[in-house]
């Protein structure tokens, strides 16, 4: 067939789409429908997991736990020497920080001692919104995350209490609030010292939460593992490329249960396009005689019948794809969101950065568009190799 | 004869729609490059790169640092979904190229430990 033929047929499929018109945009919404859930979960998902990434690099390559009868528990200073004197480490820094619970708001907050050799934040353009960074040396100062901030109504100036098993707890002067581009990390994060940490957090002076070892190659994470493991069983340690399988284990299987609950609708979809354009009413069975009748070849038919269920996908898919990209990127996928990420009294309310995977549309195309392209083909083929005569008369 | 100057204009409008959504896209990620140094910065101070989406089952705002001895996942009693990732499963070099020592018995199974 020449390609004129089929810009005919093109054509011809455009009109009795047109014709049809009621039938064409229930498809069309349908489809549109089908696409844009599932869209919306893999754009959704894929931005989560590109901002967890995201931050992957500048973490240590290996963090160490201590587990006393299977629960985390401190660190104490002999592990951290020994840890500091294992053979390709470069830099074992105890880190202290822990979650506090706020009756008043109901949320946990994180709350983590800085070291004191960390970089001014308030010098990097985008990491905070109002105020400045703590002091080197500085006690009892804290940079707050911008929702924890708004939960609280505090601003940098303000002066905070945290609940603390410790009496002597110090409160914390606000110095600072986190701005919106770091606000996906920091939303329940409180910043302080070392010191003022340990304080509220009842760590002992010499204990830390846990140990974050930087190597001098990194490829030897899983050699320095061992070891660690050989020789002091009780520890856990934690290779940073686990962190990448938590990610992929985490928003995976959140997004494979939402694409699950949503195979309903799809084969909504499917039936629906089974009716409308599988099912020939007996108007189109005749209109296939007709054609059959003044030299349509069965071929013909069947070109036509597919470009009309081309047409109806395409664009569905096209609208469905624009209508998932503004439900999660430019509405902040509303509802969605909660159920891939999570449900919170601090929820960050930074908006996703898109991490838009053209495997994952060819994969949408896929799982929507062929069985909707091949549920038109079957009911039309075998009206085309009916007699035209008999299909008329009857 | 009907033109099918219409049918390719509206095809070639789902392309043009689906080409803005792309380079939407791009300018989003260009622009969230540019803040790369604060997301740096920040993140070197936390204890590990996950988003602050504290669950309610259970507060484990660093899953990445928690997950690995979890003793259940997000919904107790409910059956493990970890190791398939449900309906869309985890690449398989996710497993495989990371090296779970952390979790290997520490000396073979049934060999008496010394006196």
């Amino acid at each position: 067939m020449r390609p004129r033929s089929h810009l005919a047929l093109l054509a011809f499929a455009w009109v009795a789409l047109r014709r049809r018109r009621g039938r064409t945009f229930a498809l069309l919404g349908a489809v549109a429908m089908v696409v844009t859930l599932l869209a919306a979960v893999l754009f959704a998902t894929s931005a989560l997991k590109g901002e967890a990434e995201r931050g992957r690099s500048t973490q240590p390559d290996v963090v160490v736990q201590h587990l006393a009868g299977g629960r985390p528990a401190l660190i104490d200073p002999k592990t951290i020497a020994f840890l500091d004197r294992l053979p390709g480490v470069r830099r074992a820094t105890a880190r202290v920080w822990g979650y506090v619970f706020l009756p008043s708001v109901k949320a946990n907050v994180t709350l983590i001692g800085r070291p004191s050799e960390s970089s001014d934040l308030g010098a990097v353009r985008g990491a905070i919104k109002s105020g400045r960074d703590t002091h080197p040396g500085e006690r009892g100062t804290a940079v707050i995350g911008k929702a924890l901030a708004a939960l609280l109504h505090v601003q940098d100036g303000d002066v905070i209490s945290l609940p603390s098993p410790r009496e002597d707890a110090p409160t914390l002067n606000l110095v600072g609030v986190f701005d919106s581009p770091v606000a996906l990390y920091t939303s329940d994060v409180v910043l302080t010292d070392v010191e003022t940490a340990r304080a509220i957090l009842d760590v002992p002076e010499d204990r830390a939460t846990d140990v974050a070892i930087e190597l001098g190659n990194p490829e030897e994470a899983s050699v320095v593992t061992r070891a660690i493991l050989e020789k002091q069983p009780a520890l856990r340690v934690l290779d940073k490329r686990i962190l990448a399988r938590t990610y992929q284990l985490t928003y995976g299987r959140r997004a494979g249960v939402v694409i699950a609950a949503a195979l309903p609708a799809l084969l909504a979809m499917l039936i629906l396009a089974w009716e409308k354009i599988g099912g020939l009413a007996p108007a189109e069975r005749r209109e296939i005689a007709v054609q059959k009748a003044v030299g349509w070849s069965t071929a013909d038919v069947l070109y036509a019948k597919f470009y009309e269920s081309v047409l109806v996908g395409s664009l569905a898919f096209g609208a469905g794809v624009a209508l998932a990209y503004a439900w999660v990127f430019l509405l902040g996928a509303p509802l969605l969101r909660e159920v891939l990420s999570g449900w919170s009294v601090l929820y960050p309310e930074a908006g996703l950065t898109p991490a838009v995977d053209p495997a994952d549309l060819a994969g949408v195309a896929a799982i929507v568009l062929l069985p909707f392209f091949s549920v038109a083909i079957l009911p039309a083929w075998r009206a085309a190799i009916v007699d035209p005569l008999q299909a008329m008369r009857s | 004869m009907t033109s099918p100057r219409a049918p390719l204009s509206a095809l070639g409008g789902a392309a043009l729609v689906l080409g803005a959504v792309a380079w939407h896209a791009h300018a989003q990620t260009v622009e969230r490059r540019r803040e790369a140094p604060a997301i740096d910065a920040v993140m070197r101070l936390l204890p590990a790169p996950d988003l602050s989406f504290a669950g309610s089952a259970r507060h484990l705002r660093f899953p990445s640092l928690e997950e690995p001895g979890a003793a259940f996942s997000d919904v107790p009693a409910a059956p493990d979904l970890d190791p398939a990732g449900a309906a869309v499963a985890p690449p398989v070099e996710v497993y495989t190229d990371i090296a779970t020592s952390s979790l290997a018995p520490q000396r073979p199974p049934g060999r008496a430990a010394p006196p």
